[in-house]
């Protein structure tokens, strides 16, 4: 198959050519490959490969798919003392874009009567974005600087949920380093009135239920049990997060020129991490990195309050305490290997095994734990990183199902059915949707099978499965 | 502007939508690059939203000068999503002229414009504006 060769059950190379630096590797099972046109995507970790100061391989997860510079699922770290670069394109235009997971004391049976008012409450609490105001009042000037250098910590600190939720965000919710002045007026203008605000695309809101739990140890410790009502929240940095990268895509583009730095792809464009253009994206990133955690934080307290407004109970006895939030759209130095390393994470997860530093005290002795949404009909799968990830993926596994069908094929295939009636009555999920085209797009039949995705890294030694969950209410962008 | 038809194109077929695993691509062809332009644009509004009997508020000028068409289609497209997105100027028509677009707006109306899909930026992948015959072509693709 186009020149790669499958050196392991779930792992194919691709050997190393032309003007490549490293060899190539894609995470995926023969089924999964014949699943998808994976010509393109497999050139783009191909041109990843050919980036300067590249480490190891030019990684792709199994939830690869098309994307612009680098593959979506793609992942790849750089040294910064053999020339390694940062790119835009290695990380998205929706910096940080991530999910969350929320548990809560409620069962089916305390949801199930009220499930249509709260879907619905949701979907009228949280605005998707686009000619909707914020659902919070737009921050300006200092207020504006403090959202993006604090991060989640603002968002608490503003009376958006609470310090223990600190404790269960990547990172703690904070990159460091960000600087407001390497952010134009133009991000803070797009983004600011979006605070708040869900998203089209992939983006949503989902109520789930666990069905199935595989490690009885560490769902305990997540407060999990079958039954258990859960809900996430899929977004990212919004309009101020795609203006960062826009605004840095034509700096690196110079850069790029400017350092001689040959690309097989202008998406790809990037600097040194040592020189000045970098050390200002990644001032700015940190921001939109900083902007992402408050939205999702917003969002997270919102939906709390619509969960009990409408079920009638107090937050207290709600018991809805996030799991943790995970990034996958983010570039981080990290120590890998005794070195200090850029790893790009574009539609990938950081999957840490256990013992970490970076884990919180919590789940220091059980590892990372990566939640992994798989498409509004079927499943999604909450994960837990093994010592695997370190040895293989620089500490990362996949972000979701995967795109097998274009969006455009998509609205093709599902042009005349009534698909909200679908989802609830052949599929038993209440969706609610802003865009009018977002369902068609993102029908269950638009992606590859999430449990195919997890099972892969799981026979890869780089993740385990703790729990499934079933979605019963979704709220799309 | 005239109403789009069908997602997938417009009803001359100066512009076609094409397929981008995740994302959203759109074709153009036309006899001049100002109009190339238009038509990207219109095409890009189209994915956005539905513009239901428009009622222009103000006008906007934009220069082409067409040095590097490729990168100026990109940026041009990428200032409208900005003004749209920042600013709530929903572009109803653009009329070419002479090294220049003429874009009408009005401002964004959740009920007279349904969204559809919004757009996050018009990127550089597959960007390509060339010479076909006596006319132009023109590649960009979205990113969703």
């Amino acid at each position: 198959m186009n020149g790669l060769k499958q050196i392991a059950p779930y792992l194919y190379e691709i050997p190393k050519t032309g003007a490549m630096r490293v060899p190539g590797r894609v995470y995926a099972t023969r089924e999964l490959m014949e699943s998808q046109k994976a010509d393109e995507a497999i050139q783009q970790v191909r041109n990843v490969a050919h980036l300067p100061g590249i480490v190891g391989h030019a990684l792709a997860m199994p939830d690869f798919h098309w994307g612009y510079g680098f593959p979506i699922g793609g992942v790849a770290a750089f040294d910064e003392e053999e020339g390694g670069v940062i790119s835009p394109g290695g990380i998205g235009y929706d910096q940080n874009c991530g999910i969350r997971i929320v548990r809560t004391n409620l069962s089916r049976a305390d949801v199930q009567p009220k499930l249509r008012d709260l879907v619905r409450n949701i979907f009228r609490t949280i605005p998707a974005g686009v000619g909707s105001d914020g659902a919070i009042k737009t921050p300006r000037g200092e207020d504006a600087h403090q959202l993006v250098t604090q991060g989640a910590k603002w968002a608490v600190y503003h009376g958006f949920g609470t310090p223990a939720d600190l404790d269960h965000i990547e990172d703690g919710g904070l990159y460091p380093g960000a600087d407001p002045k390497a952010v134009s007026e133009r991000a803070f203008s797009r983004g600011m009135p979006q605070v708040g605000t869900l998203g089209s695309g992939n983006h949503f809101l989902e109520i789930q239920v666990v069905d199935q739990i595989y490690r009885k140890d560490v769902a305990d410790h997540f407060g999990l049990s079958i039954g258990t009502v859960c809900f996430s929240v899929h977004s990212g940095s919004r309009g101020f997060g795609y203006q960062v990268c826009d605004d840095y895509l034509k700096i690196m583009m110079k850069a790029s020129r400017d350092y001689g730095i040959e690309l097989p792809d202008r998406q790809l464009c990037c600097a040194p991490l040592k020189s000045p253009e970098a050390k200002r994206f990644m001032s700015a990133m940190a921001c939109a990195a900083n902007y992402a955690w408050v939205n999702r934080q917003v969002m997270t307290a919102l939906t709390r309050r619509v969960f009990a407004q409408t079920l009638a109970v107090t937050e207290e006895s709600l018991g809805a305490r996030l799991i943790y939030d995970v990034c996958h759209n983010i570039a981080k130095f990290e120590e890998h290997g005794g070195r200090r390393l850029c790893v790009h994470r574009k539609g990938a997860t950081r999957a840490f095994g256990p013992g970490h530093p970076l884990l919180p005290a919590a789940y220091r002795d059980l590892g990372q734990p990566t939640f992994i949404p798989g498409d509004m009909g079927r499943a999604s799968f909450l994960l837990i990183g093994k010592q695997g990830s370190m040895r293989e993926t620089f500490g990362s596994t996949c972000h979701g199902a995967g795109r097998a069908h274009s969006r455009n094929e998509m609205k093709r295939l599902m042009a005349g059915r009534n698909l909200f009636k679908e989802m609830e009555e052949e599929r038993g999920v209440i969706v609610m949707a802003h865009g009018r085209d977002s369902v068609a797009e993102e029908m269950p039949e638009a992606y590859k099978d999430a449990s195919l995705v997890v099972d892969v890294m799981e026979q890869a030694g780089v993740t385990d499965k703790v729990a499934r969950l079933r979605p019963i209410g979704c709220v799309k962008g | 502007m005239a109403r789009p038809g069908p997602l997938c194109c417009n009803p001359d077929m100066a512009w076609e939508l094409i397929d981008h695993t995740g994302d959203i691509g759109v074709v153009a062809r036309a006899a001049t690059l100002e109009e190339l332009f238009a038509e990207c644009a219109r095409a890009m509004f189209s994915v956005l939203a539905e513009s239901r009997n428009p009622a222009p508020a103000g006008s906007d000028f934009f220069p082409i000068a067409g040095a590097d068409p490729a990168e100026e289609l990109r940026d041009f497209l990428s200032e409208l999503l900005y003004r749209f997105s920042a600013e709530r100027r929903m572009y109803v028509a653009f009329t070419p002229g002479a090294g220049s677009i003429s874009a009408d707006w009005e401002l964004y109306n959740q009920e007279r414009h349904p969204l559809r899909t919004e757009l996050k930026a018009v990127t550089y992948h597959q960007l390509e504006v060339v010479r076909e015959g006596n006319g132009w072509r023109g590649r960009v693709i979205f990113d969703v």
